[in-house]
């Protein structure tokens, strides 16, 4: 456990000291910012009478492409990316996994710094909710519970991003490879014409989109929990299984 | 190990872990474990619901219409599926209109999202669904009892499309006249009958098959106090009806005329006589803010934050009051202590041509410009005018301060003095409004989209800078 904290400390650190951190948690807020502005004034002026809050939530925090959840999604790879692609190309890879430290340690911790990254930027959202709480009361249980749904959903990015980047020397690569397999899985069904129904109904399960949709509407459904969680343990398994290529592919 | 025995290892590891996975996954999707933390809980069928669709007894097809590519608004493939786990009795189809078009035409479905309910008696098609409409047409499809119909219609959320207004001067215990919608003709023959009460305008859809009987809500005119919302498309300003007014005033009456010359060429007679007989003065042109006014929105659309602190409909008002496309009302003879201004525009507001010209006014006129006033006439009767006539209606009531105003005024008008200020808001489900003014908007956008980027922006500049240094 000590070592995990001690890795999980480096990984903090070398998050805090990069000024892309702070660049992606300024276009992050900044992108939010205007959407939930946009959105607000969008629903105020349309939504006159009916559940204005509620849709609003709903569509600030899943409503592709002007969410925050595609915002995440678009993010998520610049922050993972270079996690170990940086340490492959500089050498240091190898010096971290000569120390007394195991594999699965450093992918966990890894994962553990980005969902961090991903928990604060998501804390840099909650002047959002409490300016507009402070403009109208609202049911705070369904909002919150988006925002849960969120962290959820970047944690699984987070493993993704994770993943691609063990995979690679280049942090470009990474990112690219985890932008397209997110986009894919983010909009795996959003032509509901491309496909036949029972085969739309089997992708609509594995689509990240529609996962979530639930949470943003304020409903905790065991099994979207369920598909996020699973998720993350595949590609931390996964990140493992690629570390431990190293000893049979000798390098 | 050689590199193909561990890649065969590594694959069978990774499809067995992800076997593993998904089991786990589909089995927690199968215990069906949710919580719904929506306020009225949408997503989760009420008891009386699952009783109705597991007491099914025979095969019903619900059909759903939808557009390809256009995610439905309704929320149909969520909530449909929902019905269809609750009994095996139900066949769920999704229909794309777009790929089936002849399948569409042959049901006569003019407009997606649509449902059709089939049972082996009856068909059914229902336009735009809602949860409970759909399942009140499921009932009807297999001939439920009306009972059951009843049980589950007590959880729709209806209700919207009744004047709000009225049933929330029903709740304070008034019995109320509304103009709106109430034949002229028994007008002219004299007072409406206690059974006229149509509702507002366009309450009630032509689609809905929800009856609102009047009985049932107890609606029996009592002379404790009637109200007249006056806008001349219904309410004809002929001189009976000015007669019939005068005359309920003269009896120790109160009335809330909600009047609005900007849009409405005929409440000029209604002017006209309330200026000769009662010295209150409509004006003609429109007032405009842009401070105050909805988020993106027209500036007609404006908020009235004047409240006057010298009269109890008022003074205890916590929040302002929306108004559209009003005008100003004015007292021509001021009496202390028998009249008096209740609402006015923000200091930011000015006044306009009009609604229809849309070209500013040359008038001079500075601020306050008053939008309600609130007099007893001669013999003690009671009379509020507002000069406008949208306050009241189902679109804004839930806004900001306007239900409280008009159950004061309401209670003003009734000489209940003890209900005069600020209420709960209602929890009604599906209503939950919001007013964001143009100026909240602006700090919302410089703050979330401009100041906090750029702090962090800085922060990062810091933190580079103090590296390199």
């Amino acid at each position: 456990m000590t070592t995990l904290l001690v890795l999980l400390g480096k990984e903090l650190y070398l998050y805090g000291v990069a000024p892309l951190t702070y660049v992606v948690a300024a276009v992050f807020v900044g992108l939010c910012g205007f959407f939930f502005y946009s959105r607000l004034v969008l629903y105020t002026q349309f939504g006159l009478g009916w559940n204005i809050l509620a849709n609003f939530w709903f569509g600030f925090l899943a409503g592709a492409p002007y969410s925050v959840s595609t915002v995440l999604l678009l993010l998520c790879p610049l922050i993972t990316m270079r996690s170990f692609a940086e340490e492959r190309r500089s050498g240091t890879l190898e010096l971290l996994l000569t120390l007394p430290v195991r594999d699965w340690q450093v992918v966990v911790a890894k994962w553990l710094a980005s969902v961090v990254v991903v928990t604060l930027l998501l804390v840099l959202l909650f002047p959002f909710v409490a300016s507009l709480h402070g403009l109208a009361s609202f049911p705070w249980k369904p909002a919150v519970l988006g925002f849960v749904g969120l962290w959820l959903m970047g944690g699984a990015f987070a493993a993704c991003g994770v993943c691609f980047s063990a995979c690679t020397k280049s942090q470009v690569v990474a990112a690219a490879a985890t932008l397209g397999l997110l986009v894919l899985a983010w909009l795996v069904t959003w032509n509901e014409a491309a496909a036949s129904e029972p085969w739309m109904r089997w992708l609509r399960q594995w689509s990240l989109f529609d996962r979530f949709e639930f949470f943003a509407r304020g409903v905790l459904r065991a099994a979207d929990a369920a598909f996020f969680l699973a998720w993350i343990f595949f590609f931390q398994h996964l990140t493992w299984l690629v570390l431990g290529m190293r000893r049979w592919r000798g390098r | 190990m050689r590199r193909w025995e561990w890649g065969l290892a590594a694959l069978l590891e990774i499809v067995a872990v992800l076997g593993v996975l998904v089991l786990a996954w589909r089995w927690c999707a199968n215990q069906g474990w949710q919580w719904d933390l929506t306020p009225d809980t949408r997503y989760t069928l009420p008891a009386e619901a699952r009783t109705l669709l597991r007491s099914l007894d025979e095969p019903l097809r619900l059909i759903a219409f939808l557009r390809s590519g256009v995610r439905d608004p309704a929320g149909l493939s969520l909530w449909l599926p929902l019905l269809a786990q609750e009994s095996h009795w139900i066949q769920l189809e999704f229909v794309d209109v777009d790929r089936e078009p002849t399948r569409a035409r042959r049901y006569g479905i003019q407009s997606a999202p649509t449902v059709v309910v089939e049972s082996s008696r009856r068909q059914r098609i229902v336009y735009q669904p809602q949860p409970a409409v759909l399942l009140s047409h499921i009932a009807a499809a297999v001939r439920t009892t009306v009972s059951q119909l009843r049980m589950i219609s007590s959880r729709a959320t209806a209700k919207q499309d009744y004047s709000r207004a009225f049933a929330a001067l029903q709740n304070e215990g008034f019995a109320v006249v509304w103009a709106d919608g109430v034949d002229d003709s028994r007008l002219e023959e004299g007072q409406p009958e206690p059974d006229q009460f149509v509702g507002n305008e366009g309450a009630v859809p032509e689609d809905r098959e929800l009856a609102f009987p009047p009985a049932s809500l107890g609606n029996t005119v009592g002379e404790r106090v009637k109200l007249s919302r006056s806008i001349g498309l219904f309410f004809d300003p002929s001189d009976a009806n000015l007669s019939t007014l005068q005359a309920f005033l003269g009896d120790g009456g109160g009335a809330l005329l909600a009047v609005e010359p900007t849009t409405c060429a005929r409440a000029a007679r209604l002017c006209a006589w309330l200026r000769e007989h009662l010295g209150i003065e409509l004006g003609s042109l429109a007032i405009v803010d842009a401070r105050t006014r909805l988020a993106a929105g027209d500036p007609y659309t404006i908020l009235a934050t004047g409240l006057a602190a010298d009269h109890p409909i008022t003074a205890a008002l916590h929040q302002p009051v929306l108004v559209s496309e009003a005008t100003t009302v004015e007292l021509t003879d001021p009496v202390a202590d028998s009249a008096w201004l209740l609402l006015s525009a923000a200091p930011s507001a000015r006044l306009e041509k009009d609604t229809r010209s849309r070209e500013h006014s040359h008038e001079r006129r500075q601020p306050p410009f008053p939008l309600a006033v609130a007099r007893y006439t001669a013999t003690r009767g009671r009379l509020v005018v507002v000069a406008d006539a949208d306050f009241a209606t189902d679109r804004f009531l839930d806004y900001v301060g306007n239900r409280d105003f008009l159950l004061n005024v309401a209670n003003w008008l009734a000489d209940e003095h003890t209900w005069l200020g600020p209420r709960v808001a209602p929890r009604m489900p599906g209503v939950q409004v919001f007013y964001l003014s143009a100026a909240q908007a602006e700090r919302l956008l410089w703050g979330f989209a401009v100041a906090e980027p750029a702090a962090l922006l800085v922060l990062g500049l810091l933190v580079w800078w103090r590296r390199r240094s």
